[in-house]
């Protein structure tokens, strides 16, 4: 299965979150959110997964495995790789 | 001394009955109202499930009358017309006894539902979207002409948008225009029906639950959204007595404040509930001890109700503990969170506890917060001889507010609010800023800004303070008028840098409002479907969202307030400032009128054949926003707003003449009027007004309360450079004139 590229994940935070930097500023283990972070918020982190849902096709009901795959640009890319049926589109 | 505000008269439509006594039987007794939805299509929710209430037969009505009311318009007029019988108000045709009656109400959709069929078939199909009279009608002060027309009165009218506190804060306001002498008899209330964008809206935040609403349950996983209306009767201690109106019980403190934390989430101690509580007790003139039984906000969601319990806490403990006797319980449960009409409602469940003894019980605890677990009220309990209750309502962007009904004891000594002051007669203006639109037509964002040969007119956002304030992380999502607001009164505050925060309130004026979240979030809907609406967007729909932005950005946590309305809804703004300045609630007052632009709102004029060439007879609409930073001036001191006016609304064209005849009137003859109105509607009446030399002001488009804004700056301005006083008419394009004298010296 193909994976997801890092970029294309750097893309939908930047535009769905409404940030004011661009996509290269985010690393791919800078945290998403908390001190340190990009500065995402639960609005932001309940949008990604409205996206996430929508560009991948994969439902994340419960707040605990969103709080883990939502943890950097890093950890999403690793959990939806461990989805099945997740490919780059 | 001010007055005693007392109620003589309340009335409902819930989901739970069709008039007050039916809803107040059921809710006791423990029913609830919650079913599926069936008023919209909800199969791209995850949720399923409101509290809809059944709609009241108007009899008066023809079909073809009826078929021109919103939902919000049929659940607002029998309420209202059950608050004045209730009063002894109504006559023997049904219409308000009092020909002139203030009205202070609170919605935060008003007429969504018709604004959504114009914007479902604008967006889909554009070609079938004619029927401006819908999306027209959809704006609250619709529903307030349609209670108007149809209840026979008329009188100055304040819309409050303030989210699921709007109704608390709607009362509030009714009792300050009491206090401070201005009316003796207001009409309160506050309206929301069922519609799909807020339905949608609360899904995709996943704030709804998908099972049962559990308020104060530990389990709790959301809220259950409703729809009523809730209206109710204030009057002056004395003109009650005066006409011998049974006095329901005394409205004897309010308190509001604003929460920083975060736009839809609560302080987790609840730092603003607590503050607004504690002002409501203290003005009410008691205890925490002496209230029996509080009608908590409760929405069943995990935050707010931690939010709200830690403020019981705080408010209410006694060695570490909410003692048993106070007797807490959310309403939500039964009837659903009615948002704009949460706080009417609920302020008359607290009533109807403290007269009757019977408490209505916070149902669905099967496992409750430890917090209040000794306090949640059960099926079936009483509290009999209570001495006061309390009501208390926290909402999306901050806003808290709370109030104190208290057991009407006519021989008891009253501690008049804030030392009893009347409002000024003047109000100083400390300092103004304003975000104007180019004058030379710009490109933004794809809107286009003309549309075959009519002229839009456009704030650039790359130029600064705009440029750089959009940088403010609390604002990044916002719809643009945020930037706005912020700006005009960043630049308003320069004026004065020594004032404090602690002691400053923001009110926001709106028409429109934030239209390009609006639609952008409705079009996500359309667009993808209910299933991917954006939880980012939904929460800047809000009216209030932009004002929360700008006092968490200028760290402003005291009163804020949103209005809605026309044009007018400028000077009700500053009515709404100088009642607080008034009551000594604050020592200055921002207030802000603020418009947005967006494609979907151009078309709507277009359709509507506003749209003239740009001529200056033409309607031109426009964006941007003004602000005034107010605070008490002494008499004939300074640059002021020396005097003003609410308009009487009228309901028809030909009494627009008169009813601006009645408003200048009220004003000294020795002043120079502008003429604020050669674009509009108005132009034929202001020739008709014509007595002699008058001023122009600057033309900068149609931007509704921005524009009002603008032309109270300018002729602050001209009073300054004239050395004369300068009377300001401000035209609402749905039926008002009021008016503002400034003066310099």
């Amino acid at each position: 299965m193909a994976e997801v590229s890092l970029d294309e994940l750097k893309k939908l935070v930047v535009e769905n979150c409404v940030l004011k930097i661009k996509p290269e500023e985010i690393g791919e283990g800078t945290p998403l959110f908390g001190p340190g972070s990009v500065g995402l918020d639960s609005l932001d982190a309940l949008q990604l997964t409205v996206a996430i849902e929508q560009q991948f096709g994969i439902v994340i009901n419960d707040a605990e495995v969103a709080r883990q795959a939502l943890q950097s640009l890093g950890a999403l890319r690793r959990w939806l790789a461990q989805q099945p049926g997740v490919g780059a589109k | 001394m001010s007055e005693r505000v007392v109620v003589t008269g309340i009335g409902a439509v819930t989901p739970l009955g069709l008039d007050f006594p039916t809803t107040w039987q059921r809710l006791v007794a423990g029913e609830d109202a919650a079913a599926p939805v069936a008023l919209f299509d909800v199969a791209g929710c995850r949720c399923k499930q409101a509290a809809a209430a059944q709609l009241p037969d108007l009899p008066d009505f023809t079909p073809k009358r009826l078929s021109r009311l919103s939902r919000a318009s049929r659940l607002a007029l029998p309420a209202a017309q059950e608050a004045l019988a209730n009063a002894g108000l109504l006559d023997d045709r049904r219409r308000s006894r009092l020909a002139q009656l203030a009205l202070s109400v609170s919605t935060t959709g008003g007429g969504m539902a018709l604004g959504e069929q114009f914007l479902r078939a604008m967006l889909g199909q554009p070609s079938r979207a004619r029927q401006f009279f819908r999306v027209a009608r959809y704006q609250s002060q619709n529903q307030v002409h349609d209670l108007h027309e149809h209840l026979g009165f008329r009188g100055p009218i304040t819309i409050v948008a303030n989210a699921c506190a709007s109704g608390a804060n709607a009362i509030g306001h009714g009792a300050d225009l009491i206090r401070s002498g201005r009316c003796d008899c207001v009409l309160i209330g506050g309206f929301e029906a069922l519609t799909e964008l807020i339905y949608v809206g609360f899904d995709c935040l996943q704030a709804m639950s998908p099972e049962r609403c559990r308020p104060f349950d530990v389990a709790r996983n959301g809220l259950m959204l409703g729809e009523a209306a809730a209206f109710a009767v204030l009057e002056s201690e004395s003109h009650a007595r005066s006409r011998n109106a049974t006095i329901l019980c005394e409205l004897a403190g309010y308190g509001h404040g604003t929460d920083l934390h975060h736009l839809t989430q609560p302080h987790p101690s609840g730092v603003a509930a607590v503050a607004a509580m504690r002002q409501a007790i203290t003005e009410a003139g008691c205890h925490a001890s002496d209230i029996g039984y509080v009608n908590a906000h409760g929405t069943g969601t995990l935050l707010n109700d931690t939010s709200e319990g830690a403020a019981f806490a705080a408010v209410f403990g006694e060695d570490g503990a909410i003692p048993s006797r106070m007797r807490i319980s959310s309403t939500k449960a039964a009837i659903g969170h009615t948002l704009g009409a949460a706080g009417s409602i609920e302020a008359l469940f607290a009533m109807a506890a403290l007269q009757s003894g019977q408490l209505p019980p916070n149902l669905n605890v099967r496992q409750p917060e430890p917090i209040v677990a000794a306090n949640l009220v059960a099926v079936g309990e009483r509290q009999d001889g209570m001495a006061a209750t309390l009501t208390v309502n926290l909402g999306f962007g901050g806003s808290n507010a709370a109030l104190v009904f208290k057991r009407y004891d006519q021989g008891a000594v009253h501690r008049a609010r804030g030392g009893g002051h009347r409002p000024p007669l003047e109000l100083a203006i400390c300092g103004m800023g304003a975000v104007l639109p180019s004058e030379v037509p710009q490109q933004i964002q794809g809107l286009q800004v003309t549309t075959g040969e009519h002229t839009v007119l456009c704030v650039d956002r790359n130029r600064e303070p705009l440029a750089t304030l959009q940088n403010e992380s609390r604002v990044r999502r916002a719809s643009p008028i945020t930037l706005y607001m912020l700006a005009a009164a960043q630049q308003a505050l320069a004026a004065a840098p020594a004032i404090s925060r602690d002691r400053l309130g923001i009110v926001a004026t709106f028409n429109t409002g934030a239209v390009v979240a609006t639609r952008r979030f409705f079009e996500g809907i359309v667009q993808t479907g209910q299933r991917f609406a954006s939880p980012n967007l939904f929460p800047e729909t809000v009216f209030n969202s932009p004002t929360s932005h700008v006092a968490a950005v200028l760290g402003v946590a005291g009163p804020c307030s949103s209005l809605v309305g026309d044009d007018t809804a400028w000077v009700n703004g500053i009515s709404v400032a100088a009642a607080w300045l008034a009551n000594g609630l604050v020592e200055h007052v921002l207030v802000i009128g603020a418009e947005e632009l967006d494609p979907i709102a151009i078309d709507a004029y277009q359709r509507a054949g506003w749209l003239s060439p740009p001529t200056r007879t033409g309607f031109v609409p426009s964006e941007g926003a003004g602000a005034l930073l107010l605070g008490r001036a002494e008499s004939g001191k300074g640059l002021r707003i020396a005097q003003w006016t609410e308009g009487f609304t009228y309901r028809q064209r030909s009494e627009a003449l008169s009813s601006a005849q009645e408003c200048l009137a009220q004003f000294p003859k020795d002043v120079l009027r502008c003429r604020n109105a050669p674009h509009n509607w108005f132009h034929h009446i202001e020739e008709q007004l014509s007595d002699g030399k008058t001023l122009s002001l600057p033309y900068r488009g149609d931007a509704f309360v921005a524009s009002a804004a603008w032309s109270t700056i300018d002729a602050a301005e001209a009073a300054r450079r004239e050395g004369r006083r300068i009377l300001l008419p401000v035209w609402g394009l749905s039926g008002q004139c009021s008016a503002l004298l400034l003066a310099a010296g």
